[in-house]
């Protein structure tokens, strides 16, 4: 590896890399680089994800037949609790901010760092409480309430362990807002000469919007879990209908902050794809203004619409029909975005490379979901399908066929420039593949068999529903398969992996103009930023006709 | 005590003298029988407290649009938060009203 | 030489750009507190509305003259914080410091009057529970809200306390710089919000059905 600087590039650094400097523990566990706290971000859900996914797949186990003979109730009961509490708070919403939000916020602003590094470590460090709270829970005996907590089973007849998991998430909760004030502040405030607002790349705003989001949603969760908390605690009535108080206000507190959750969970994933699209079709993003747009108005929509999750609750039918009509205008900002991307592979010189697999990937599941959402913002037709699998995979396909899709493709995207390590392309492009097959398997089924009539959250199903149990179990198993995949080829690519260079995806970009892994301070000299955003061509010369072979294969050196 | 230790002194000082006249107000004004009207006046006069004491003794008035733009912000979002709930509650309860119910308690009751 | 510990931190190259960062970042959490409290505000206002003579009639129950002081006294440490802001900003060393003691001074009176407040509800049995005095089952829930709310509150005043304190203890011997230090615009912007905080809810606790 050379360490030449280009003629037209930055000066490479020559100090050790951020993974060189410093190797005690200490160095690690009381780090401020935002680029080793999200190599800590990233082990923690990883933990998380496979606690979650362990449970979950008991619970597919137990669904294979209709009879519930393999679990008890109360012990199916707290497994999907316990992978909806885990997987929502302690993977989801932390997973893309918390890795690639820290790790490439500054790079992309050309930054050192965030505004707040101490903040930042405190951020992780309250995950990992509120994490061991929740996995008390589930040791002392687990929760069976599912991951809404509704009350008043949950503040009144459950003999779970609510108040344990409760606090977890409150905890964890906060996590969010310290990050989100945090980066919100850094895009503020630390941006590079030259990197005004629209010259950002879409990560960077996605990032944004999320942290919008997470700073005034998740107050109202953190009161919310309190309330239950002391209800249970201090049997101090809130919800308690004995006494004149509403469980209805309690589903309008959570659910103001856990529709905006969704978005948290989907925005930073947009983002990403934003970078993977445009670098594996070699194009500018098509409709970069109204990208932006799109995510802010997600963001800002997004708060608009959490009735939907009431409309068999009790809410009145005036509030439901303003909260249907809102969740139909709420799509329209994402569907801009499909568009966008989709338009962005037109005329491309589109490779497909594992990152670039995910990414079209996404693109698919993400629009199935979404428009499945459609069919739910609709109340006669949430009627029928509330509460049952369909809902299930309406966000299954969101949640992991898109989020996790482009958590993947952006492990895959930036490993070199983290790690600087070259991971086996065929193998990854394998994980992919299965990983999408898998996907299908589990949760197509589910659409088909929510609309038939299955309830979810039960282990006892008629019997004619059992095909698409076992078709839905089964691909469960794959999918398993296809994500232990990833830990083993990426722990190889470390060790026996072929170094990257500064930029193997010839991809634009300020991370990609330093070293990989790039060294404690970022960068030998911060950059100055003069052109926009997604350079990869001229403008009006398409990839496809410019004959120039425009493919990503950057330097190896 | 300087001129500086006086100015400090005394812009703050005014604001917390209105402060207190204006606690003197509202208590007094609670007393008053007013029926419902005494609730708004209990909320307005804390809006006028809450006011000066965001836009003197926190410096809003003085501060970058930005730092104005992250306060109303969350304003927005609060009255997000109250519009749209209270539309059910209130919905709630209008429809409740045209089905009255035999329950003592004038609770958000629904579909009991 | 007595050691001052720097107050540029990474990655700032410039203190006022760093102090602006400061003072942004905090009004950002403050809008998230907004909605922490703006939500125990919504529920008391979704239970008044369906509840407007019970909660009235619980609302008498509350002792007037101690929520009445402590809205003065919190108000008076706003004060002392918002001219102790003020002298740093003008590096006036003496007086920043006997005004952040004066605030902590207040915030524990504060807290120690609202202790007496607890006590004397507690004998009043206004706890929800088995107890509790008034007869009719939705005041028990304007109770819950009350102890709920006000111990948020002292919770935060309590947080306040530390933050206040500590700058106290610092800036008196002479650990860190006081003037042009972000952390003093940061823990007064916060001391504030406690204030406004009490300031709302303390017609809502004590204003209620005196009339």
């Amino acid at each position: 590896m050379t360490d030449i600087a280009i003629s037209g590039e930055l000066p490479l650094p020559r100090e050790p890399s951020y993974l060189g400097a410093g190797h005690t523990v200490s160095s690690w566990l009381a780090t401020t680089d935002h680029k080793r706290i999200a190599i800590l971000y990233a082990a923690t859900i990883t933990f998380f994800f496979f606690l979650g996914g362990i449970a979950i797949s008991l619970v597919r186990l137990d669904l294979f037949t209709p009879a519930g003979d393999l679990l008890s109730d109360d012990t199916y009961n707290k497994l999907f609790t316990f992978h909806g509490v885990v997987m929502v708070w302690f993977f989801m919403v932390p997973s893309i901010p918390g890795t690639f939000g820290n790790f490439l916020l500054p790079l992309m602003i050309g930054a050192r760092d965030v505004a707040f590094p101490k903040l930042n470590l405190f951020s992780w460090y309250l995950i990992l409480a509120g994490g061991f709270c929740t996995l008390y829970a589930l040791i002392a005996g687990g929760v069976d309430t599912g991951w809404t907590f509704y009350t008043p089973f949950s503040t009144m007849f459950s003999n779970t362990h609510v108040i344990a998991a409760a606090l977890g998430v409150f905890i964890a909760g906060f996590s969010s807002i310290a990050t989100g004030v945090n980066f919100i502040a850094t895009t503020h405030m630390l941006r590079a000469p030259g990197m005004t607002w629209f010259r950002l790349p879409l990560f960077v705003w996605a990032i944004y919007a999320t942290s919008l989001v997470m700073v005034l949603a998740t107050p109202v969760l953190a009161v919310t879990l309190l309330l239950v908390i002391a209800e249970r605690w201090l049997h101090l009535p809130i919800f308690n209908p004995d006494f004149g108080g509403d469980p209805l206000l309690f589903q309008h507190l959570f659910w103001f902050y856990s529709h905006p959750a969704v978005y948290i969970m989907v925005l930073p994933a947009m983002g990403v794809i934003s970078e993977v699209v445009t670098c594996f079709a070699r194009r500018r993003v098509f409709g970069y203004d109204f990208m932006v747009y799109a995510m802010v108005g997600i963001a800002v929509i997004g708060f608009f619409v959490w009735g939907h999750h009431m409309f068999v609750s009790g809410q009145s039918p005036y509030a439901s029909i303003v909260f249907s009509f809102l969740s139909f205008i709420v799509a329209v900002p994402s569907a801009i975005k499909v568009f966008n991307w989709t338009a962005t592979l037109y005329r491309g010189q589109i490779g497909f490379e594992a990152p670039m697999l995910y990414a079209l990937g996404f693109l698919g599941l993400f629009t199935i979901g979404g428009l499945t959402g459609l069919f739910l913002a609709s109340i006669p037709i949430d009627v029928h399908v509330t509460d049952t699998y369909f809902v299930v995979a309406h966000f299954h396909y969101i949640m992991v066929g898109g989020t996790v899709s482009a958590y993947f493709a952006g492990l895959h995207y930036w490993w070199p420039k983290i790690t600087g390590r070259l991971y086996p392309d065929a193998w990854a492009r394998f994980a992919a593949i299965l990983m999408f097959f898998g996907f299908n398997f589990t949760f197509f089924p589910q659409f088909i068999v929510g609309y038939l009539g299955m309830p979810r959250r039960y282990h006892v199903y008629p019997p004619e529903f059992q095909v698409y149990n076992v078709l839905s179990s089964a691909g469960a198993f794959v999918l398993a398969a296809a994500y232990l995949l990833p830990p083993l080829y990426l722990t190889w690519s470390l060790i026996w992996g072929a170094r990257a260079g500064r930029n193997p995806w010839n991809a634009t970009g300020l991370e990609w103009k330093t070293s990989s892994p790039p060294p404690r301070e970022n960068f030998a000299v911060l950059p100055h930023v003069e052109e926009a955003p997604y350079q990869y061509h001229p403008e009006g010369v398409a990839p496809e006709h410019g004959g120039e072979n425009y493919r990503t294969q950057g330097d190896q050196t | 005590m300087s001129p500086q230790t006086y100015a400090i002194w005394r812009k703050n000082g005014l604001v917390w003298l209105a402060l207190l006249v204006l606690l003197g107000l509202t208590f007094g004004a609670a007393h008053l029988p007013l029926g419902g009207f005494n609730v708004v006046i209990g909320l307005a006069i804390a809006g006028i407290k809450v006011t000066l004491v965001i836009v003197i003794f926190m410096g809003l008035g003085n501060s970058p649009s930005l730092i104005r733009l992250a306060a109303a912000a969350g304003v927005f979002w609060l009255t997000i938060l109250f519009v749209l709930t209270l539309t059910d509650v209130i919905a709630s309860r209008q429809s409740q009203n045209v089905h009255p119910q035999m329950t003592e308690e004038h609770s958000l009751s629904r579909n009991r | 030489m007595i050691a001052r510990a720097t107050i540029l931190r990474s990655p700032w190259k410039d203190l006022s750009r760093q102090h602006e960062s400061a003072t942004f970042g905090i009004w950002v959490f403050l809008a998230s507190e907004l909605l922490f409290f703006g939500s125990l505000l919504l529920l008391y206002t979704a239970y008044r509305v369906a509840n407007p003579d019970v909660f009235i009639a619980a609302g008498r129950e509350t002792d007037l003259w101690y929520g009445t002081v402590n809205t003065a006294v919190l108000m008076t440490s706003s004060l002392t914080m918002a001219v102790s802001a003020k002298a740093a900003e003008a590096d006036m060393r003496r007086l920043t410091i006997w005004c952040l003691g004066a605030t902590v001074a207040l915030g524990l009176m504060f807290l120690v009057f609202k202790g007496f407040e607890y006590a004397e509800d507690i004998e009043k049995n206004l706890v929800p529970g088995a107890n509790f005095a008034l007869k009719q089952p939705a005041a028990q829930i304007f109770f819950a809200l009350y102890w709920i709310m006000t111990a948020i509150h002292a919770i935060h005043l309590s947080i306040g306390l530390g933050l206040v304190g500590r700058l106290a203890i610092s800036g008196a011997l002479r650990r860190v710089q006081l003037r042009e230090n972000p952390q003093v615009e940061v823990t007064a912007l916060y001391w504030h919000l406690v204030d406004v905080i009490w300031i709302i809810l303390y017609p809502l606790i004590y204003l209620m059905g005196r009339s």
